[in-house]
This record gives structure tokens, C-alpha cells and sequence, in this order.
């Protein structure tokens, strides 16, 4: 075959899968791996994945609140960071904050951490049968699950992995900057969006950070529109991409100041329902896995979790990519998941009992 | 798997043009340098104290310009406001229509009673008589 016909070839597959595209033939299944719901607390949900659970350690999968939908951790199989984790045999349970409207507006962040959080960690000890688990919290869930497991000691938490989690809001990158109270009334701006900030809010946040994100994604699409491979994986991530969530506004206040203002968890200055919560006091395990290209948590913001905690055992791990690409996409199950994975694996309790497990519920 | 003959014959006659197949990969090489380009450069724009000033100073003029939009809207137009006023005005007027009624039709029903009176008293005089 010529070089010309190859180009033209694709070229052909090009408008075929324009077409297809348009027609909305292509319309991603998304999130396929079976999981059940064993808790729900408000708009929060608790999902139990079906797996082999050879790992006796469960894994409570801690993601952002608000912003965007949680199916992005599985996207499509072959292409799922739930797949992957649950065919490892891990137990693995996923929080999902849920859809917030106006009548959400009061919930704060400190409700999240110290009365939705412990619930959570509870039920996945229940639902396991196991007497430790392993927190894992990605993007702003980091933070938030950072500052559970400081503040509850008492709370069995064998290991804990931050994946693209803010920690030093002094390195936040352009949010931080903006965020800057000087120019940034937390307060007026919540008001001033009735009470709690809207998802066209937030898209337009996101776009401001990466103005020609877009531009460069239609680019690489028009050039790619050739392989059905990468149409497939850029329908399901496009769908999710363009499907912001709101956040309630007292969450939004406290998250602003407390973090990106005050910076008090890095600090250790974060107080909620009457603990201190200090990283110092996370002694288990811990795994920061930062994006050289991160543009929402920065690697020197995510690493400075290493340096706070008191944990002996820790490791930070900067991978090639972006916010995204550690958590979505075929390219994250080659340089990514499998990293975590086997981290978490080699700290993990191994098979005792499955059966044994069953027969408990 | 055998090559379509439409794109066998055009990749025929664009091979006798001195336009390269490269082309399109020069292309998508140029665009990525430039969105490169551009990227980095409004990052460090984005980035300064100065548009973060400016960021903070639109968002309070956004809000201020909604607050504005949605005050005025708010505000009921002049006819809706007038609606609660002419339902209050039919309201009255079935009242004031039910108390003529009613009025009629008790001043019907003494009118009949002092009739029948009437009528009682003519033939007690005319029996008396």
C-alpha cells in the first residue's frame, strides 16, 4: 500500500467515524464493572465491587466531592482503574459524594470528614469482615481522607495512598493564585451564587485553567479520528469531561479557606468537630503518587504529604501525565494502576477465608 | 483485506501532485507547537498577581451585574402585579352579587309572607262580616 493510500484510507475512516459520532451511534457504556450499594447517607453512596478478594485488606476509594462524576474510575472495560483494582482482588468500595442541589447547599466539609467519612470506613470494615483497611483518596478526596485518618486515630487504617491530592496549598498552581484572598471573597462569591456554586461555575473554572485544552483535544481528535480505538476512549471520557457537578457552598467556603487560603492541614493548624488534625499523626503506610503535568495539584503540592506525615514506611512516585491520566484512560493501566496496585499488595493481609467471608452477608 | 478502488484511484492521481502525504502530519505538528505555544504563554499571563486581580475583579462585577438581572426579575412586570388585584376585584363583585341575591330573595320571601297575610286578614274580615 502506497503512503497515499494509506492517508486516504484513514481519511475515509475518518468521516466514517465523524458520522457515526454525530448520529450519537457511539455512545459509550460506561461504568460496567458489577458493584451493589451498601450504604447511603444523604446524596452520599457507598458501592461494593464484586472481585475474588484474595487481599484480606478492603480498599475505601475516597474521590473528589462535586466537580465531576465518579464513572471516570470506570470508564469503559479495559480502560477502568475499578476493573483493574477489583481483578488485583482487592475489596474494593468507592464513595461517591453524589449530585448536589440547592437543598445540599448547607453541607460542609467538616460533616464530610468527621460524621460521612467514619460511616463509611465502619461499613466497609462491616462489609468485609476485616479488622484494618486501606484508604485510598484521589484529587481533592486526598485531603479530605487525609484529614479523616489524622483526626481518627482510632480508626484501623492500614495504609494510605494519596493519588493527585492537594496537601501544600502554598504550591497549588493557578487555583491557589486566583484563590488568593486579596482577590477571592470565598464568601460573596457563595452568596452571590445563591448559596452554592453551580456546575456551569465550575466548568468555567476548569476551562479558565487550561484555556486551549480544548482546542487541543478536537486537534488530536481530528487526527485520531481514524482509529476506532481512540474514538471509543474519547466518547467516554468527553462525556464525562463535559459533565460538571455543583458544590454546596458551605462545603465550597470551607474548602477555599481552610485549604487553599489558610492552608491549615498542611499547617496542622485543621480543627473539626473538636480534633486536631494533624498529618503528623499518620503513622501507616503511605503512598503520594503525583502528575509531572498536573495543573490542579501540582507534584510539589502532592509531595509534601511525604515530608508532614509521621508514617515510617512512605514513598512519593512522580509519573509522566496529567490530573487525568493518572486515573483514566489505557494509559494509566500501563504506568499507573499497576504502581498502586502492587504497593497496596504488599501491604495488604492476604487471603484468610473467603468463604468464610460470605457466608458473613 | 482489498483496497477500495475509489481510494486507489485518488491516492493515484494525488501521487502525481507534488503535495507530500506528510502534509497532514506537518500540519498536526505545526498546530501542536502552536497550542503549545499559546498555552504556555497564557499560563504565565494567568499566573501573574495582576490577572488574578483582574479574575477577582470580574467575578464580583459578573455577580453584581446578576444580582442586578435576577433583583429585576424578581420585580413582578406592572400586568402580573395587576392580576392579584383583578382577581381580588371579581372576588368583591361575586360577594356583592351573592348579597343582592341573597337580599332579593329574603325581600321575595317577605313580600310573599306579607302577602299571604294580607290575604289571611281579607277573609277573617270578610267571615267576620
Amino acid at each position: 500500500m502506497t503512503e497515499w493510500q494509506a492517508e486516504l484510507e484513514r481519511h475515509v475512516r475518518r468521516m466514517h467515524n465523524a458520522a457515526a459520532m454525530a448520529s450519537g451511534v457511539l455512545r459509550p457504556n460506561l461504568g460496567q464493572t458489577p458493584r451493589r450499594e451498601i450504604l447511603a447517607i444523604g446524596t452520599a453512596r457507598l458501592y461494593r465491587y464484586e472481585s475474588p478478594r484474595t487481599h484480606d485488606t478492603p480498599v475505601l476509594f475516597v474521590p473528589n466531592l462535586g466537580i465531576s462524576r465518579p464513572y471516570i474510575f470506570d470508564l469503559l472495560p479495559g480502560a477502568s482503574f475499578v476493573e483493574h483494582m477489583t481483578q488485583q482482588g482487592f475489596d474494593f468500595y468507592l464513595l461517591d459524594w453524589g449530585h448536589f442541589g440547592p437543598d445540599d447547599r448547607d453541607l460542609t466539609l467538616e460533616e464530610c470528614v468527621t460524621t460521612i467519612l467514619p460511616q463509611m470506613a465502619h461499613e466497609v470494615l462491616t462489609w468485609s469482615g476485616a479488622r484494618e483497611l486501606s484508604v485510598l483518596g484521589y484529587c481533592m478526596g486526598a485531603p479530605l481522607s487525609a484529614a479523616f485518618v489524622a483526626g481518627y486515630p482510632e480508626v484501623p487504617v492500614r495504609n494510605f495512598v494519596d493519588m493527585a491530592g492537594p496537601i501544600d496549598f502554598s504550591h497549588s498552581g493557578l487555583f491557589g493564585r486566583w484563590l488568593d484572598p486579596k482577590y477571592f471573597n470565598v464568601d460573596r462569591v457563595v452568596e452571590g451564587l445563591g448559596g452554592s456554586v453551580p456546575a456551569s461555575a465550575i466548568r468555567a473554572g476548569f476551562k479558565l485553567v487550561r484555556p486551549t485544552a480544548d482546542l487541543s483535544t478536537y486537534v488530536n481528535l481530528w487526527w485520531n479520528l481514524w482509529n476506532d480505538r481512540y474514538v471509543e476512549g474519547f466518547n467516554a471520557l468527553n462525556a464525562w469531561a463535559n459533565e460538571y457537578v455543583a458544590l454546596p457552598g458551605a462545603f465550597f467556603r470551607q474548602w477555599v479557606r481552610d485549604f487553599y487560603q489558610d492552608n491549615k492541614l498542611h499547617r496542622g493548624e485543621l480543627r473539626y468537630g473538636g480534633r486536631a488534625m494533624r498529618l503528623d499523626a499518620i503513622t501507616c503506610p503511605l503512598l503520594a503518587v503525583g502528575a509531572a503535568q498536573d495543573y490542579i495539584a501540582p507534584p510539589a503540592c502532592v509531595r509534601a504529604l511525604v515530608d508532614a506525615v509521621g508514617s515510617r514506611d512512605k514513598q512519593y512516585m512522580e509519573l509522566p501525565g496529567g490530573h487525568i491520566s493518572l486515573i483514566a484512560g489505557r494509559g494509566a493501566l500501563q504506568t499507573c494502576w499497576p504502581r498502586v496496585s502492587d504497593w497496596l499488595a504488599a501491604r495488604s493481609a492476604t487471603h484468610v477465608a473467603t468463604s468464610e467471608r460470605r457466608g458473613r452477608r | 483485506m482489498a483496497a477500495d478502488p475509489v481510494v486507489e484511484y485518488w491516492a493515484e492521481i494525488m501521487k502525481r501532485t507534488p503535495i507530500s502525504p506528510e502534509l497532514m502530519a506537518q500540519w498536526k505538528r505545526v498546530m501542536d507547537h502552536g497550542i503549545e505555544a499559546w498555552s504556555r504563554a497564557l499560563s504565565e499571563v494567568m499566573a501573574t498577581e495582576e490577572f488574578a486581580q483582574l479574575l477577582g475583579t470580574s467575578i464580583e462585577q459578573w455577580l453584581a451585574a446578576q444580582a442586578s438581572i435576577t433583583g429585576n426579575r424578581a420585580q413582578p412586570p406592572a400586568h402580573a402585579t395587576q392580576l392579584p388585584a383583578l382577581a381580588a376585584q371579581l372576588n368583591r363583585i361575586e360577594e356583592r352579587i351573592a348579597q343582592i341575591e341573597e337580599r332579593i330573595a329574603s325581600n321575595a320571601e317577605s313580600a310573599a309572607g306579607a302577602a299571604s297575610a294580607q290575604t289571611a286578614r281579607r277573609g277573617r274580615r270578610r267571615r267576620a262580616a
